[in-house]
């Protein structure tokens, strides 16, 4: 069974409503917390996103207050990499390899971090961001767009342990 | 990270329970595993060894447990005593394992006798695999990221209120049934502690057990304007 990297635009997709994010909970719903892993930096990404969009009257501030609730409850659900010396070091080597800025390294080299930590078990990259999404499928993650990898009908029905994505690094 | 907080500090101490005070305990014993206070160190190979979990047992003066519904108050630190004792955190167990390390010198009581045979001769297996099932559910209702085995079967489902429960071998044999049915289903997962033992994990099989689905966890609120992934791809900047 796979482990899903939910980079941050990808996990900000659970508390907001926006394109992908009805498929990404189909696919993570079923899913055991213990393989949903995101970088210890993500909530506070998010969490810095929402409230951004928030002052900008983009979210109601009622429904803004429900979407940072329910991101703290999850966060403290899913298993967070830590940014650890060992994350970091990814990262300076992503940035030598690849056109990153440096929180695009850091999100990628905690999921290259978990995948050292779960040797045995597949982790797809799950962004929104096509950039990290080419620079994951580079470093040789299975990726997958919540948009248009799960929204395209013939995606749909799959069961979520066979969920395929192509690395896009060709693009 | 994830912990567990099932017992909250900030519940009055008067009015918790005995499980509910030797989970507090518990939690902060295996808290501090992750502890850099140099001078615990030397004291934590023995209060949090890697790979170990604590578990914590309120006894009276003469080793007996003290009641699963009795009030904290029942238990007094100039005459009782608090039992620690550690389970590793790495076995898969749908077998029987052995017992435990005798901890009690008092004769068994006529009630644990009773209790004994029913664990040879479960009459209500169907109703202690039910019971079984709804702690489970509990338990994955708590917020915990995974349901480790040994953790539910030896210190969640010892503090509820079955009479089944109260033995490890009673516990051992309900689960292992529960598993044979299928209503439960077991996997492993890496453990970074000790990564030669993956730690082995249980789930409810709600559609096997009859028990419903929760409801849908995620409810996103309505946005306004671009994705939220714009906003985030523009603070991090824009190539």
């Amino acid at each position: 069974m796979n482990f899903y990297f939910l980079e941050a635009t990808a996990f900000a997709k659970l508390f907001v409503q926006e394109a992908g994010s009805e498929a990404l909970i189909a696919l993570l719903e079923p899913v055991e917390d213990n393989r949903k892993l995101i970088a210890a930096s993500t909530p506070l990404e998010v969490y810095t996103a929402i409230r951004r969009r928030e002052r900008a009257g983009d979210i109601a501030e009622k429904a803004a207050a429900q979407a940072l609730d329910s991101l703290r409850s999850e966060s403290a659900r899913t298993v967070q990499q830590p940014l650890n010396p060992a994350v970091l070091e990814s990262a300076l080597q992503l940035i030598d390899r690849a056109r990153l800025h440096w929180p695009d390294a850091l999100q990628l080299g905690a999921a290259e971090a978990a995948r050292d930590m779960f040797q045995s078990t597949e982790i797809v990259f799950v962004s929104a961001s096509e950039r990290l999404r080419k620079a994951a499928g580079a470093e040789g993650f299975k990726t997958i767009d919540p948009v248009k990898d799960l929204e395209a009908p013939e995606k749909k029905s799959e069961p979520v342990a066979d969920t395929e994505a192509k690395p896009l690094a060709e693009e | 990270m994830k912990s567990s907080k099932a017992a909250q500090s900030s519940v009055e101490m008067g009015h918790l329970s005995i499980p509910a005070a030797e989970e507090i305990i518990e939690n902060a014993l295996n808290e501090l595993a992750y502890s850099q206070d140099p001078g615990l160190v030397r004291a934590l190979q023995f209060l949090a060894p890697p790979g170990y979990q604590a578990i914590v047992e309120l006894c009276s003066e003469s080793g007996r447990s003290k009641r699963r519904n009795a009030p904290v108050d029942a238990w007094s630190p100039e005459e009782d005593e608090l039992r620690i004792y550690f389970e590793r955190t790495d076995e898969a167990e749908a077998a029987p394992r052995p017992a435990r390390p005798v901890r009690t010198v008092s004769a068994p009581t006529v009630e644990e006798e009773e209790d004994d045979q029913q664990a040879l001769l479960p009459a209500d297996m169907d109703t202690r695999v039910k019971e079984l099932c709804t702690a489970l559910a509990e338990a994955e209702r708590g917020g915990h990221a995974f349901i480790a085995l040994k953790w539910f079967r030896d210190s969640f489902l010892p503090r509820k209120a079955f009479r089944w429960n109260l033995h490890p071998e009673a516990r051992q044999a309900v689960l292992a049934e529960a598993i044979q049915r299928g209503v439960v289903m077991t996997s492993k997962i890496a453990n970074p502690k000790t990564p030669a033992y993956p730690t082995t994990t249980i789930r409810l099989n709600r559609a096997e057990a009859g028990i419903p689905e929760e409801t849908q966890r995620f409810h996103p609120v309505a946005v306004q304007g671009e994705p939220l992934a714009s906003t985030m791809e523009e603070e991090r900047g824009e190539e």
